[in-house]
């Protein structure tokens, strides 16, 4: 695992070099390198030192570390003097408390999932409300903080863990898939009218995207003949055992979902709208919000099967890629290596998350579980959301590359989830394989 | 359960029986951005490499410098000058394009951003003045989004003089732009409009060069090189496509510069059309077609009321009259006591003397000279240019004779001139009516009556009766007049035909073109002391003259401009071995006699003080 990420951090600095090139011709000329190799040698420290601590210990301080990074988060919107508003100044060191807040939320969720899986017979509806409301709070505080630095990457990470561990929950499946439904077609939804936002004018337009009574009707209707297909196919197919009501009820709330959407998309502000538009098609504001989206594509494009030669590529050299040596240091490998080094960076990454996959079914207790999963979560959420926008196939949200990018703070904050995560590995029942277990 | 211990938590089997799948997501997703990466990267490198070099390359065309145009003696005639163009960037947000305004405003330039196009730079203004283009130069970090590039220019040094044979350059139009013909053009390039630029475009133009320069994404140039590139081999691909512009060649010009502006400022105001030709070569050391205007005009754009000046002119200024026809009126006589003389005529029994009226096919046909001329041989016919003699020339001759002789010696083809728009000579013949579908398309007898002495269905350009005195002036050869003398340093041949025979013939018409400027001859106001010339006087009416209006015999400054004659004068010298020809033509002016004569002897006068006799 430390040879991991190792090769990855090496990989990262050799391309944090290459990103400013032009201006550091030599290679420690460069003080972002040799902050980031210092970073990195702390974090393999970190990795040893965290792989010792006994995972149970955080357990019994999970509330405090929250509250603490709560607090922190708090003091980097209100009070510490910050840069960017992200990073609060610490000497002469900077560091982002959004990373922290990162572990200090998976340590404690995960305790709060523990303890109601552990308590899960107790009750059914109401208890599931109120956890539902108490887990939600416990994101949204991190969510909102973060959001509002602001860091909509960072952010994300954490409705995202949540939303998840949800489906992990062991019970109330119909309720959550509801509340899945509904959010999924909500965001669908916006994204639809987004895109279909001038493209559909005159009556069709108001009963499409609008929110009368029309496109209520129009809604329900839907929903209606919609579902009595579905349920007539469902039993047709599986033999289901689910009843005409809940699919109903399953469709009523995806299609409000839509039509909140519609809602929503009247609130959010232009510069955002943008931003969806331009995910959806880049090309069109090449100039304006589209311009990254596009420009990295074309780094990677053009790198080819053996790309163009460290500190020769051409987007790199003419400042065509944005942020290169963080968001964007995916696209500069794949320029400059080419596929090769792409792919071989993607794979790494793989492993990685393989690796703490496979620790969580190893888990021997449901906070082991809960803790790895979350810890999985994170990476997979950077490492996916990070190459999938520098591909154009994901909205950019700012997301770093674990392990790869630049960032003090991300390096060490990746280096303790994984010292944790081989914590609980070490103190997991042994497998065979995964293959072994599915039988 | 084999695999697992048993001190496990109650429950924790569930949770797992749901993870499973996990790892296997987490392979397939990986699987599903390498599938995306080797898409991007395998499947569509070439275009995105294409895009990647798109990006970074910024094409701009280095202009070839239009060539010069030279004097005989390597005076500039025509040269290039620096214009600048004052462009907004392309490729601008719409703030930018705000500040980009607000940088035109402050030095006093409106702009309409509405017309702005994202994917190339954008014309705001042509003919910076210097001054503006100084301090847009030097204080370049003021005005953001907005640079100014240079642009070479055409300049006509003396303007007016030479705007009929060199003609004029303008800003090609945007229909020409789209056809294949024009493809190496741009909308900044200019084009010959008339004259020798239109004529020898081809040769001026010259080839457009091709310079790379990178951009970097904010749109800053820079220099193509391996260093800013960062790479030897791409470096090399893109260098190869740049292309070193080929200046358009220098064209040297037969004209005098001297002799032209003499002659121009002699006539600037006259309607007129004055050529003096060398008769060894055909070059013309003088081509002047007044009243002229500037050619620097048509660069920038001409002001409305210039135009409607111009237009509204009755001596029609934008007319090359050296190439239009007119009838060559008594200038065309000698060709035909040349016809008379080849067909031996001249001595005829039959030839009676001048009594000023004789009668034709029961029309009485008279001579200017109320009087007549009495017996006369045919030289003298020449020298007093006596109507009644050539009326019975070209009666014994017949229209045919005119024509075949004219074919014979090239009279009835257009001379060759390197100019373009040059009428074809009209020399008619017995058809000449049916073919062009003129009245009932007979020809009748008395018609070839006026055609002998230069009036009626003839009719000759300046250039073409310059050619026809050439003729007679080296015995016999048809020079091809042209203004071309050499591309660069290569000489450049225009074709000459030497006719055998008639030299003899030729003899007695100089002796009688000689005669001319003698005392009592038509043309003694050319006579000259200093210079031996030959010549012939020629009066085109430019109206039907009845018989009660030659009573009146009324002074032509009385009658109105557009009904008053038009004069020749055609000649050559020095009398006994001529070396130059000239001709002089104008409109409206009265008889040849006057005017044109005096013009014709100042010309020869200069030339000699310049020493084109020596």
């Amino acid at each position: 695992m430390i040879c991991l990420i190792l090769v990855l951090g090496t990989v990262g600095v050799l391309f944090i070099y290459s990103a400013f090139s032009t201006e550091h011709s030599a290679f420690l000329e460069n003080p972002m390198v040799v902050k980031q190799i210092i970073f990195i040698l702390i974090g393999i420290t970190l990795v040893a030192i965290f792989s010792h601590i006994d995972y149970s210990l955080y357990r019994r301080m999970a509330v405090f570390v929250y509250l603490f990074s709560i607090l922190l988060l708090l003091g980097t919107a209100y009070v510490f003097p910050t840069v960017k508003g992200r990073w609060i100044r610490i000497g002469f060191l900077s560091v982002q408390p959004s990373e922290f807040a990162k572990i200090a939320f998976i340590i404690y969720i995960s305790n709060l999932f523990r303890n109601y899986f552990m308590d899960r017979s107790k009750g059914y509806i109401i208890n599931l409300t109120l956890f539902i409301l108490k887990t939600g709070m416990v994101t949204l505080i991190p969510f909102y903080l973060v959001f509002s630095q602001p860091d909509l990457g960072t952010a994300m990470v954490f409705p995202g863990i949540w939303l998840v561990l949800m489906i992990f929950l062991g019970t109330g499946q119909r309720l959550i898939g509801g509340l899945l439904l509904f959010l999924l077609s909500s965001a669908g939804g916006m994204f639809l009218r987004i895109a279909m936002e001038g493209s559909i004018s005159g009556i069709w337009g108001n009963i499409f995207l609008g929110s009368g009574l029309w496109t209520v009707l129009l809604f329900v209707f839907a929903s209606i003949l919609l579902t009595m297909f579905l349920f007539l196919l469902m039993r047709f197919l599986t033999g289901s055992t689910l009843s005409v009501l809940t699919v109903w009820i399953m469709f009523i709330l995806f299609f409000s979902g839509i039509y909140i959407s519609g809602a929503v998309v009247s609130v959010i502000k232009p510069y955002q709208k943008n931003r969806i538009r331009t995910f959806i098609d880049p090309y069109s504001d090449i100039r304006g919000s589209g311009w990254n989206v596009i420009q990295s594509k074309i780094s990677i494009g053009s790198g080819g099967f053996s790309g163009k030669g460290l500190t020769k590529g051409t987007q790199n050299r003419l400042n065509f890629l944005p942020e290169r040596h963080t968001d964007f240091i995916f696209s500069l490998i794949s320029e400059e290596w080419g596929f090769r080094g792409s792919f071989f960076v993607l794979l790494l990454q793989g492993i990685i998350l393989f690796f703490i996959s496979i620790t969580a079914l190893r888990a021997t207790d449901v906070y082991g579980f809960y803790l790895s999963l979350s810890i999985f979560l994170v990476l997979l959420f950077h490492a996916f959301m990070n190459v999938g926008m520098n591909m154009g196939i994901l909205p950019v949200t700012g997301i770093p590359l674990p392990f790869v990018s630049y960032g003090g703070s991300f390096f060490i904050s990746g280096c303790i989830l994984i010292g944790i995560n081989l914590n609980i590995h070490s103190q997991g029942a042994t497998i065979k394989s995964v293959g072994a277990y599915w039988k | 359960m084999a695999y697992f211990p048993s001190e496990q938590e109650p429950g924790l089997e569930s949770l797992r029986s749901h993870a499973k799948i996990i790892p296997y997501l987490a392979s397939f997703g990986v699987l599903l951005l390498s599938v995306q990466l080797f898409y991007l990267q395998i499947i569509e490198r070439d275009k995105y490499y294409a895009l990647s070099t798109k990006n970074l390359i910024h094409r701009e065309k280095v202009k070839a410098r239009r060539g010069k145009i030279l004097d005989r003696n390597g005076k500039l005639i025509a040269g290039n000058r620096m214009g600048y163009n004052l462009y907004v960037a392309s490729g601008l947000s719409k703030k930018e394009r705000l500040k980009a305004i607000t940088s035109l405003g402050s030095l006093g330039i409106k702009w309409d951003s509405r017309k702005y196009k994202t994917n190339r730079s954008n014309l705001v203004k042509r003919y910076l003045g210097y001054p503006l283009y100084l301090e847009l130069t030097i204080n370049s970090e003021k005005y953001p989004y907005i640079y100014v590039e240079e642009i070479p220019l055409r300049d006509y040094y003396y303007k007016e003089i030479f705007y009929h044979p060199v003609g004029y350059v303008s800003l090609i139009s945007p229909e020409y732009l789209n056809s294949k013909e024009y493809a190496n053009y741009d909308d900044n390039d200019y084009i010959g409009k008339s004259g020798l630029e239109k004529k020898y475009e081809g040769l001026l133009k010259g080839t457009d060069g091709l310079r790379i320069l990178l951009k970097d994404t904010y749109g800053k140039k820079m220099v193509l090189s391996s260093g800013n590139l960062g790479s030897e081999s791409l470096y090399k691909k893109l260098h190869a496509g740049e292309k070193e512009p080929k200046d358009g060649k220098d064209i040297i010009l037969t004209l005098d510069i001297l002799l032209q502006q003499f002659i121009y400022e002699e006539i600037k105001d006259i309607s007129a059309s004055v050529m003096v030709m060398d008769v060894n070569t055909g070059e013309l050391l003088s081509y002047i077609s007044s009243p002229s205007v500037d050619p620097n005009i048509f660069l920038q754009g001409i002001a409305t009321e210039v135009w409607e000046k111009i237009r509204s002119d009755v001596r029609h200024p934008l007319l090359d009259k050296g190439i239009e026809n007119f009838n060559p009126a008594s200038t065309f006589k000698p060709f035909a006591a040349y016809c008379a003389l080849m067909e031996d005529l001249t001595e005829e029994r039959s030839i009676k003397p001048c009594r000023g009226v004789m009668r034709f096919y029961n029309i009485k046909k008279h001579c200017w000279k109320k009087r007549g001329h009495g017996r006369e041989t045919l030289e003298e016919a020449i020298r007093d240019s006596c109507n009644i003699y050539f009326y019975q020339l070209g009666d014994l001759l017949g229209i045919n004779k005119f024509k075949e002789y004219a074919d014979k010696i090239h009279l009835s083809r257009p001379s060759g001139i390197d100019l373009l728009g040059e009428k074809t000579p009209v020399i008619p013949d017995l058809e000449f009516k049916f073919r062009n579908k003129i009245a009932d398309g007979r020809w009748y007898p008395p018609e070839t009556l006026d055609v002998s002495i230069g009036q009626g269905f003839v009719s000759l350009s300046p250039v073409k009766v310059l050619q026809l005195y050439g003729f007679f002036a080296s015995y016999g050869k048809m020079l091809t007049p042209h203004l071309l003398k050499r591309i660069g340093n290569e000489e450049v041949f225009f074709p000459t035909v030497a006719f055998e025979g008639g030299q003899e013939q030729i003899a007695r018409i100089n002796k009688g073109l000689e005669m001319v400027t003698s005392w009592g001859g038509t043309g003694w106001r050319a006579r000259s002391l200093k210079v031996k010339i030959s010549g012939k006087t020629g009066t085109m009416q430019s109206k039907r003259i009845t018989e009660y209006f030659k009573e009146l015999s009324p002074d032509q400054n009385e009658i109105p401009y557009k009904e008053r004659d038009n004069p020749w004068f055609a000649s050559f010298a020095p009398a006994g071995s001529p070396r130059y020809a000239a001709v002089v033509f104008m409109e409206h002016q009265g008889s040849g006699a006057y005017l044109p004569a005096i013009l014709t002897k100042k010309i020869w006068e200069r030339m000699k003080e310049m020493g084109y006799f020596d």
